[in-house]
């Protein structure tokens, strides 16, 4: 009797222990994110609030970038597979490319399907793109004014060219954060590659939970 | 049988003891009483008002009980810095008290005397919420070696940071420091824009402040910085930029946290008050991870 007592009243404290170990009300960051226009990885034009009641998981970088956006990307991919098929289907993880004249929505999709079939690109002009980048407060940089012969470049997939076409694509510097934005669009947390992905899935659960 | 209780009471106060430390752990941070930003502008205008006349700037006179401890300073100062300003408890009941250390320069026969004074300011915190200066302690008054002056510490450095601080005290619900900032006479004229991501409100100062307490509905503003440099097209025309954190709570009791910054068109009248033209708020990315600024 006196075993089953103990038992359950450590149950009560082990559970009480376990509800303030969960993590706190992830606080709203002002002025970071908002609405924007562009053109998907499908070519469609899409408003940011056509992903209300998502979750959603913004990061920036381009197709030609050889070592941290499929670095990155790799990543997320991480992160997607740790949760659930119906978590999965509440959250949406987009990849904004700083590099909207080399990026079209054809060959953005077809990099992105390296990583994740689901996991979607946006492009658009080079107006809507800097509009995104002065919203999220990111940065991006060309690196030089010459392109770079695309065939020198180690990248995850080439455009499809005619045959003997040569091309040239422009090298930049950009932000390396992945925000995380709630289902109204309000950026709750601004992580990277080196956040913990157990502690960054638990942020996901808890927004969708929200 | 004995050893069998013992045991089961034993695991029980060690889970006692662990709810009572994750409670602890978890207990809300203790809020300042009040604004702290009305404190502070207190204690520039005491300070400002030391320094030697400039142009149109004033302050307010002090009150007559504390009109003694404002002979403690030498005559003929020419420049002051504060060093360092701490908030304290006080051990005198229901006090608040801030512990200030000042580095002052003054004329003497022989040239210039140097001084370091530490003192105590004790604050009483009134129905309204602002906060009365109700005492003014000096702890030590030691001459010091030559020390290196800042430009722009003068009265106008003062004055425009009693103005920043009292504005802030506004915004952070006190309504007792309007008179300082002559709030009454720009608050239906000077236009107030805001920029919260791709959100834009614009208005007077009344109208903006409403809209804007949506985003940002409880919580208090923190000054991090603070530049005023004269507006190009009249001498008495200053821009105000002030930067600052904000903490708190919006509409929807959601926590928000927020780096704002202001300029402010502000234009300083020949009796010493101020009237504010417009705002420009814009808030940026907070200073939260060292990886934001990264490139790669």
């Amino acid at each position: 009797m006196l075993k089953k007592l103990v038992s359950y009243i450590l149950y009560i404290f082990i559970s009480i222990n376990v509800a303030y170990a969960e993590t706190d009300t992830l606080p709203i960051i002002s002025g970071v994110g908002g609405d924007f226009s562009a053109i998907d990885s499908h070519g469609n034009a899409v408003e940011f609030n056509s992903y209300s009641g998502n979750v959603v998981i913004i990061s920036f970088g381009y197709t030609n970038c050889a070592d941290i956006c499929p670095f990155t990307l790799g990543y997320l991919k991480q992160l997607y597979s740790q949760l659930n098929e119906e978590e999965q289907q509440r959250v949406k993880f987009l990849f904004v490319t700083v590099d909207p004249e080399y990026d079209t929505p054809a060959h953005l999709n077809d990099f992105l399907s390296y990583f994740n079939k689901d996991f979607i690109g946006i492009s658009g002009t080079k107006e809507q793109t800097d509009h995104i980048v002065s919203l999220y407060q990111a940065q991006y940089n060309e690196l030089s004014n010459e392109g770079m012969p695309t065939h020198n470049i180690r990248r995850i997939n080439p455009k499809l060219l005619e045959e003997n076409e040569k091309e040239k694509a422009k090298l930049f510097s950009h932000s390396v954060s992945i925000y995380l934005v709630d289902k109204e669009g309000f950026t709750r947390s601004i992580e990277y590659t080196g956040t913990p992905k157990d502690k960054f899935v638990k942020k996901i659960q808890q927004l969708i939970k929200e | 049988m004995k050893a069998s209780i013992l045991k089961y009471i034993f695991i029980i106060l060690i889970s006692l003891v662990s709810v009572e430390t994750f409670s602890e752990n978890t207990k809300p941070v203790k809020e300042h009483p009040s604004s702290l930003n009305s404190m502070a502008a207190q204690l520039v205008r005491w300070y400002g008002r030391l320094l030697p006349p400039q142009n149109n700037i004033s302050f307010s006179p002090i009150d007559k009980r504390l009109k003694d401890s404002q002979k403690q300073y030498p005559h003929d100062i020419e420049h002051l810095k504060i060093i360092s300003s701490k908030l304290a408890n006080s051990p005198k009941e229901g006090l608040l008290q801030f512990n200030v250390t000042t580095n002052i320069k003054s004329k003497s026969p022989t040239g210039s005397d140097w001084m370091t004074i530490k003192e105590q300011f004790l604050f009483n915190e009134k129905q309204d919420g602002s906060m009365e200066l109700v005492q003014v302690i000096l702890k030590d008054k030691t001459a010091t070696e030559e020390k290196k002056v800042i430009k722009n510490t003068d009265r106008m450095y003062f004055k425009s940071r009693e103005f920043a601080y009292s504005w802030l005290a506004y915004m952070d619900g006190i309504d007792a420091v309007k008179n300082t900032i002559n709030l009454e006479n720009w608050i239906e004229n000077a236009v107030y824009d805001v920029q919260i991501g791709s959100k834009k409100i614009t208005g007077s100062v009344v109208s903006s402040l409403k809209q804007r307490s949506v985003y940002l509905s409880t919580g208090k503003h923190t000054l991090r910085s603070i530049d005023i440099t004269q507006d190009g097209q009249s001498q008495n025309t200053y821009i105000l930029d002030l930067t600052m954190n904000w903490n708190g709570f919006n509409a929807k009791s959601i926590p928000v946290i927020a780096k704002i910054n202001q300029k402010i068109k502000i234009k300083l009248n020949k009796d010493g008050t101020w009237d504010v033209l417009s705002i420009k708020e814009k808030h940026l990315i907070p200073d939260l991870t060292p990886w934001q600024e990264f490139l790669c």
